[in-house]
């Protein structure tokens, strides 16, 4: 199964393909940053959703979407931006796509050590992906496929 | 039973080798173009029924390739007496960006906008595993509307061996390893997007040029290829230089590395003042409406031993004028040259 995981943030979608392994591995197809167009933020969202639709048209089964959550202090420009793009990804994804959400704390769960602490681990990742190079900055939306592996 | 398709014949908008494209009107679509070959043009009826194959192809791959950035096909129909074959598309009100260039006049932010569409319609093109491989002005279509289409999908092909395909299109466009080993990619596309990302931010007068800075030099075999030392229009800003730059890199392991890449590279280029530039044969200027004032800048004999430039604002009426900046007649003209480089780059806004 094909999975596409995606990390948003104000100007930039992080995009990781990668497939589900049977021994809990991920093979890694492809990891690219598609830049939202600097400018007027409403034309540079109609040209991000084109983008998006096109590279989600072909062979992808499911993705998956670092959720929004809700922090305790009010929201920064950034962050209110980043949630804009988020909307936006979701209504571009093609609708025979199946789509989940992960908040990052629930990713977290279950497991011995912190989402952060896993990122920063490269015998980790080099033991659970293989396949195309993946850049470190892209390792949080390979986290979001591997962990639907583990769940 | 045969059906009779009724089409409007009207103007003649375009024409090649292979025939003769002229605006019609279908009595559902509206205005339409209809590309026509006909069987005269080919000396055999082996060969002409080969062309009407091929032209079916066309259709089919533009038919394949259904998008907003890529021109749609409504039909195809061969004549009565099987002499003419025709491929039925929306039509193009604007015509191509070569009309564009031709025109001289332009602003960076139109030439963005049409070459990010045409990028974004290329990238379609390549996920769905075809190669155009004839990417330049002239088949990049303009709506009224603003849209920009992705068009002449004659060369178009899925037909790749390991990647690539034989090369056909515009030598000008071509990349080295086109030119060198003829066999297409994905990267010769890439490259010839860049060429023509270049072009729509010359204009053809100083794309085609002769002369210091031209953009082309011809190698051995006589093809012509963008030479290291060619000269931008100076209010092309560094960043735009360098996106276009990895775009038509000669070395492919060193060229942006997909056309989803060249996509990214062409969104990213920054936002840049609305300067509208009018190249000339013996000068250049460009003109910019900011804060109630007019600002203006010509320079005259550019790259010539003689040039000069200067920069002024003015009220919407040509009075009480001020001058910004302008060149120095004591320096070379490479100087000059750079320093009106420098006063476009210096304007360019910071923030994104």
């Amino acid at each position: 199964m094909t999975s596409v995981a995606a990390v948003v943030a104000s100007d930039a979608i992080i995009l990781v393909e990668g497939e589900c392994n049977a021994d809990g591995t991920v093979t890694v197809i492809k990891d690219e940053t598609l830049d939202l167009e600097p400018g007027d933020r409403r034309k540079a969202y109609a040209i991000m959703a084109t983008r998006i639709r096109d590279r989600l048209k072909n062979g992808v089964d499911t993705v998956i979407l670092k959720a929004s959550s809700g922090g305790q202090f009010a929201a920064k420009t950034v962050v209110l931006h980043a949630a804009e793009l988020r909307g936006v990804f979701l209504s571009a994804v093609p609708g025979e796509i199946e789509v989940v959400q992960r908040q990052k704390k629930s990713v977290s769960k279950g497991r011995s050590r912190k989402v952060d602490e896993y990122l920063k681990d490269d015998v980790f990742f080099g033991a659970k992906f293989d396949g195309a190079k993946l850049r470190k900055g892209s390792r949080e939306a390979a986290f979001l496929i591997l962990n639907e592996v583990d769940d | 039973m045969n059906y009779l398709a009724v089409l409007q014949k009207g103007a003649r908008i375009g024409g090649g080798v292979f025939g003769e494209v002229f605006l019609c009107v279908d009595p559902v679509q509206g205005q339409v173009a209809a590309k026509h070959f006909y069987a005269a043009n080919f000396s055999t009826p082996a060969a002409w029924q080969e062309a009407c194959e091929k032209a079916l192809a066309e259709a089919q791959a533009l038919k394949a390739l259904e998008h907003c950035n890529i021109v749609r096909v409504h039909q195809v129909l061969l004549a009565i007496a099987g002499s003419e074959f025709l491929i039925v598309t929306e039509y193009c009100e604007e015509r191509s960006a070569r009309d564009k260039t031709s025109a001289n006049s332009f602003t960076l932010k139109q030439m963005k906008h049409v070459a990010r569409e045409a990028a974004i319609g290329l990238n379609y093109i390549h996920g769905q595993g075809y190669l155009h491989r004839d990417i330049k002005p002239d088949n990049i279509l303009l709506k009224a509307n603003g849209e920009v289409k992705v068009g002449d999908f004659g060369f178009v092909t899925d037909q790749l061996q390991f990647g690539f395909a034989t090369p056909y299109g515009t030598p000008a466009y071509w990349a080295p390893e086109v030119r060198q080993e003829k066999a297409c990619t994905e990267l010769s596309d890439v490259y010839s997007l860049g060429t023509t990302l270049l072009n729509l931010v010359s204009g053809d007068l100083w794309f085609f040029r002769q002369g210091r800075g031209q953009i082309f030099k011809e190698d051995a075999d006589g093809y012509p290829f963008v030479a290291s030392d060619m000269l931008f229009l100076p209010h092309v800003t560094t960043a735009w230089r360098n996106t276009i730059a990895r775009l038509i890199r000669a070395d492919k392991t060193k060229r942006c590395a997909s056309m989803a890449e060249a996509v990214n590279l062409i969104s990213r280029l920054p936002v840049v003042e609305d300067w509208a530039c009018d190249v000339g044969p013996d000068e250049i200027n460009w003109t910019m409406e900011k804060g109630g004032r007019r600002f203006r800048v010509r320079w005259e004999n550019y790259l010539r031993d003689n040039d000069s430039w200067v920069a002024w604002s003015e009220a919407h009426n040509g009075s009480a004028k001020r001058t910004l900046a302008r060149s120095s007649s004591v320096d070379k003209w490479q100087k000059r040259y750079r320093s009106l480089q420098l006063f476009f780059e210096k304007r360019t806004p910071k923030h994104r």
